[in-house]
């Protein structure tokens, strides 16, 4: 039953990415095949220059792969055109980055309201759902400042928002943790979890940190391109 | 994304620069200000040019005139009638009619009443083509019998009135020998004589000593009245070309044998009709091949034209060179924007921006920099023609009626417009720039 409203079931397969840079080819991603099932919350592992960050924007369509197909719920991003990955990302992702990349001008409220602008949803609509994420998020009393004056677990948060405020199928965070002190660190990992359960989305968390791997449904670990290592933890559900 | 979010964006993104925006519009400003003032003045011009033309009559009627440099000073100049036949062969020319003017000394007189009208010789069949057409009576026959008379000459006339000083009102000076002797008074006679059909005596008087006087008289039936036109002024008779040439050779004591001595000399001034005004420029200047001169207003607009064309020239110069360059300034602008917001770009991007989306906010951006410029050029141009005015109406004192440069309100639009596509078109290149950044790049420069 549950399983039914969950959504954003990810399969890829056979993917490969080389980065062209002038002359010289630079592999990253030698062949990747794994499933991610609708409404998991999966972690990413590996070491620093093992493609994590690759796959991950490949998975959100911000670039195409060499070869290979990455579908989302039966949509095969791998051969949408630019303008349709646009929309794509626009209705299906929500992006969580280590730097946050907030808009620094932009109040809190602003920010998370920006990730609807791009749709047709009336002002007030939008203005509504934006407060009622960041409620979410626990920033109801900083809706209206911007990022420098906020901490960094603050600045997460909204970041956290501004990817969940679309209700997307799938949330790729890159590092969300890695700019903040272990304590702050731990909130925002408990903060995803807790939205993974309640959004039923699937979450995609690329992480350094053993402790976060362990607490995920579903770990994939990558070592140049490919991956080493794969498993599935029960007890969390 | 809605219209409306992208205009607000794209505002707080000018507000953000907002003196590199002030810049920017500044340059379209210039440009528009100097392409405005341009207009209006060419427009004012024009208006002025076509005023001009009906304070002139009929444009179409050239009066045409001996080559004064070509005859003897002190001699008397004429257009030979070979001369009239190869002007009728002009293309362009319609009609030609000769027309003598009378010189010496006349006195009209119908009944007690006085007219001192001029007398100019016209062919009465060709009057209608030369803009004299009749307006009460009939057209003269052409005998030396009839005439005609202008619209204003049934009201100058007057009467000679005889005074005798008052006694003990006279000068001072009793030894002037004229004060106690009657004299004569013109007194004019108010309102418009009737003249048609009735006999008008016109008598020529020759003075030939202290108090000997020749006096030779025609009684001239006036057969109508020419309407009311530009062409005459005043109080003229006009009798049968022949008429006054005999009147002339009187005049001057010549006998005339057979027909005028005008005749084989030909004319002094000669009336050409030209069928089309587009024509004039053209004619006028055949006519001065064929060793004639003639003058017609066209001549003088042409030559104002020419400096004002001058004008016009250096001002939509001015104004092009200063477009171009705002037009730069904003593509320089704009992709300085790009270069900082990259990031934000790519933001937006992974936000689910679309290529239009970014597009839009760009050109919205660029159009609002091309429409401040424009608006604060017009408001610039409006400061420009009223100097104008000012200072244009003192040197030309007087020679125009109205504004020498005027803003009708569709160059009030045509100037928004004008800077809005401007600015539209110099941020066509920038918003497509911005739109193709990768959104992976974007973001990965931290
Ligand atoms: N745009 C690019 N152009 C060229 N090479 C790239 C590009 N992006 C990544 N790479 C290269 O691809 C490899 C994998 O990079 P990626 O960022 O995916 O690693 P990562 O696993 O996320 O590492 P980290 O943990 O340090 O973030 C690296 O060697 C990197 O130099
Ligand atoms: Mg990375």
């Amino acid at each position: 039953m549950k399983d039914n409203q969950r959504k954003g079931r990810i399969e890829v397969k056979g993917l490969k990415h080389t980065f062209v840079m002038g002359q010289v080819d630079v592999p990253v991603l030698h062949g990747i095949d794994f499933v991610v099932q609708p409404g998991g919350f999966t972690a990413l592992c590996g070491s620093s220059g093992s493609g994590k960050s690759t796959l991950l924007n490949l998975i959100g369509g911000l670039t195409k792969p060499t070869e290979g197909s990455i579908e989302l719920d039966g949509q095969i991003v791998s051969v949408m055109s630019e303008n349709e990955l646009c929309v794509f990302r626009r209705d299906n992702i929500g992006f969580i980055f280590q730097s946050y990349n907030l808009m620094p001008y932009l109040t809190a409220l602003e920010n998370v309201e920006l990730a609807l602008i791009f749709g047709e949803m009336p002002e007030e609509k939008r203005r509504e759902q934006a407060i009622e994420m960041l409620q979410k998020v626990g920033l109801e009393d900083r809706m209206h400042h911007k990022p420098s004056e906020l901490s960094g677990g603050q600045q997460q948060r909204v970041s956290v928002a501004r990817a969940l405020v679309t209700n997307p199928k799938v949330v790729l965070a890159d590092e969300p943790t890695g700019n903040l002190d272990s304590q702050t660190g731990d909130d925002i990992l408990q903060l995803l979890r807790s939205l993974n359960e309640k959004q039923q989305s699937t979450f995609l968390i690329v992480t350094h940190d053993a402790k976060i791997a362990e607490a995920c449904d579903h770990t994939i670990f990558l070592e140049d391109g490919v991956i080493v290592k794969e498993w599935r933890n029960h007890h969390a559900h | 994304m809605r219209i409306k979010d992208g205009m607000m964006i794209s505002i707080r993104n000018l507000k953000k620069r907002r003196g590199r925006t002030v810049l920017t519009a500044l340059g379209v400003a210039i440009g528009t200000s100097a392409i405005v003032s341009m207009l209006a003045l060419g427009l004012g011009l024009q208006k002025n040019a076509q005023e001009s033309f009906g304070n002139f009559g009929d444009l179409s009627i050239l009066d045409v005139y001996p080559n004064w440099a070509t005859v003897a000073p002190g001699e008397q100049g004429y257009i030979s009638f070979e001369q009239m036949q190869s002007l009728e062969t002009i293309y362009g020319i319609d009609a030609v009619m000769p027309v003598v003017s009378y010189y010496g000394m006349t006195e009209m007189r119908l009944g007690r009443q006085y007219n001192g009208a001029r007398i100019e010789g016209i062919d009465f069949t060709k009057a209608e083509l030369f803009g004299l057409e009749v307006g009460e009576g009939r057209l003269a026959d052409g005998s030396i019998r009839e005439g005609m008379v202008s619209y204003r000459f049934p009201e100058e006339f007057y009467e000679q009135i005889k005074i005798r000083p008052v006694r003990g009102e006279e000068s001072p000076d009793v030894k002037d020998p004229f004060m106690a002797q009657p004299y004569q008074e013109s007194v004019y006679t108010s309102g418009r004589i009737p003249v048609i059909d009735k006999a008008v005596v016109v008598s020529q008087v020759q003075y030939l000593g202290m108090n000997e006087t020749k006096k030779k008289e025609y009684k001239i039936l006036v057969s109508g009245i020419f309407q009311e036109n530009t062409m005459s002024y005043g109080g003229v008779m006009y009798l049968p070309i022949e008429l006054v040439e005999e009147m002339n050779a009187w005049n001057s004591g010549e006998q005339l044998k057979g027909r005028g001595r005008e005749e084989e000399k030909g004319y002094t001034n000669v009336k050409v009709k030209v069928s089309n005004n587009d024509l004039i420029p053209q004619v006028v200047e055949e006519i001065r091949l064929q060793g004639l001169e003639t003058w017609s207003p066209t001549d003088m607009l042409e030559e104002l034209n020419r400096v004002f064309l001058i004008i016009q020239l250096i001002l939509g110069g001015i104004g092009s060179v200063a477009l171009l360059v705002a037009t730069i300034g904003i593509v320089n602008t704009m992709t300085m924007a790009i270069l900082e917001r990259n990031r934000e770009i790519g933001v937006m991007k992974v936000l689910g921006a679309s290529l239009a989306n970014i597009k839009l906010l760009f050109l919205v951006e660029s159009g609002i920099i091309g429409l401040l410029g424009g608006l604060v050029g017009l408001v610039a141009s409006f400061g420009v023609v009223a100097i104008v005015n000012v200072v244009g109406l003192n040197m030309m004192q007087g020679q125009f009626q109205s504004d020498l440069a005027i803003i009708p309100w569709w160059l009030i639009l045509f100037a928004m417009g004008f800077s809005l596509i401007v600015g539209l078109l110099a941020g066509l290149y920038p918003a497509s720039k911005a739109a193709r950044i990768s959104p992976l790049e974007a973001i990965r420069n931290e």
